[in-house]
């Protein structure tokens, strides 16, 4: 019975997480929501990003998995592009969380920025580089870097959501 | 870190199995997979009533914040209304000798019948640079991929990945977006298609025009029709800048699209013409 009120509640738990995601997929797509001089964030990346430094359940690569879907959606990339670079991103995280980083708002701000841009880097390797296209430096200067910045700064939010989560389920544990 | 474990072979089977769908993806030329599809068709509903709130409160802001910019489009407008009814007689006259020229030389008027369907933006992503765009009309409702879309000023863009009750467009703006024109009194061919640098000032280019144009700013471009996606005459915008290329070959144009391309809360999607 004990065991089975466990396993209840890790369910309930990574619904709610996952539910989140599905949230966050919503608000991100919103025409015009937090969007400033046509730059909006990507809260996906910023919540998978914080969530794999402060859970190292497997069973939260599972959230990894629908937040990378559902940005390779949102972008209308083919299924799979930000999904895999997203859970080698969160891996990162986790491996990085457990052997010497710190789990603090700080760590997750500039983990999340240095992945979001990385990311998006990637993105604008494939799609746009190999090609003769004008402007890509001054974009990446200003699209990528200054878009990184924007998300990561919402991966604050999502610590104190992630922790009252955890705390709510009493699976925080202290590093 | 035990590379053996469950877990981590877990997470290699799961990485094999997402490669595997993007190689599928690729060779069935789809982009979603049915989860992606099934996340998305049950998103609309959401994204429905948040993309409406969303405009709500940016026309109370327009209207509470930016009077002075209201009442100067509005002046402008007035200059114009009065502009064209100074144009209207010399319309009136050249539109009925159109008509006695026609009788003379039984020109027959081809009519291009649309068929279409109004749809609403319900979604915009930061991660897309072009100002793409989900709208909440999809496979149920006959859109397709390679559909047009239009508003009520021009040419949008065009349907790139559908789904049961969605489908996401690629604007003019995108480099991947290619559309044969015709520009100007002198009707020259070429094709235009968006850069980043472009872009971010919501303008696209104009390439391949012979270098003898005569070409100016305010000529209006219109889609020429060759290929089987974009019909003709359907309008792009205007001409802001031309240029000779450095080769001297050819030249090339800037156009400012006639349609508010990062503002567009409604479309028409062309299903077949």
């Amino acid at each position: 019975m004990k065991r089975k009120n466990i396993i209840l509640k890790q369910v309930a738990r990574y619904f709610i997480l996952s539910l989140a995601a599905f949230f966050l997929y919503i608000l991100q797509s919103t025409p015009g929501f937090l969007q400033i001089f046509g730059i909006k964030p990507v809260f996906l990346f910023a919540f998978a990003i914080t969530l794999s430094l402060m859970d190292e359940n497997w069973q939260t690569g599972l959230v990894f998995v629908i937040c990378g879907l559902l940005t390779d959606l949102s972008a209308g990339k083919a299924v799979g592009f930000y999904t895999l670079q997203l859970m080698t991103a969160c891996a990162c995280g986790a491996v990085a969380a457990k052997f010497f980083l710190k789990v603090n708002k700080t760590n997750c701000f500039i983990f999340s920025f240095a992945a979001t841009a990385i990311m998006l880097t990637i993105d604008l390797f494939f799609s746009f580089m190999m090609g003769d296209f004008t402007g890509k430096t001054i974009y990446f200067l200003t699209g990528v870097l200054i878009t990184g910045a924007y998300s990561s700064v919402f991966s604050i939010p999502f610590y104190y959501f992630i922790d009252f989560i955890n705390r709510r389920f009493k699976r925080f544990d202290a590093r | 870190m035990n590379f053996r474990s469950k877990i981590a072979k877990g997470f290699r089977v799961l990485m094999l199995l997402l490669v595997g769908m993007m190689v599928y993806a690729a060779s069935t030329g789809q982009l979603t997979s049915l989860p992606q599809k099934i996340l998305g068709a049950a998103a609309v509903p959401f994204q429905k009533l948040t993309s409406a709130i969303s405009y709500q409160i940016e026309a109370w802001t327009d209207k509470t914040f930016d009077v002075d910019s209201i009442l100067r489009e509005n002046e402008e407008l007035k200059k114009q209304l009065t502009l064209m009814r100074s144009k209207q007689f010399d319309y009136d006259r050249i539109a009925m000798e159109n008509e006695e020229f026609k009788k003379i030389f039984e020109t027959q008027e081809k009519r291009s019948e649309y068929k279409t369907v109004g749809a609403n933006v319900i979604g915009r992503d930061g991660v897309n640079m072009f100002y793409s765009f989900t709208i909440d009309k999809g496979e149920g409702d006959g859109v397709e991929v390679d559909d047009v879309v239009i508003s009520s000023e021009g040419l949008v863009g065009v349907v790139v990945e559908t789904g049961p009750n969605f489908a996401k467009v690629s604007t003019v703006l995108s480099p991947n977006v290619k559309i044969g024109c015709i520009a100007g009194e002198e009707r020259d061919v070429g094709v235009v298609s968006g850069s980043f640098d472009l872009a971010e000032r919501e303008m696209c280019s104009i390439d391949y025009l012979p270098k003898e144009t005569k070409l100016k700013k305010g000529d209006l471009v219109g889609t020429s029709g060759y290929g089987s996606i974009f019909p003709p005459d359907l309008v792009i915008g205007t001409v802001e800048e031309v240029v000779i290329n450095d080769s001297g070959s050819s030249a090339k144009a800037t156009l400012k699209p006639a349609a508010d391309i990062s503002n567009v809360k409604v479309v028409l999607v062309i299903t077949d013409f």
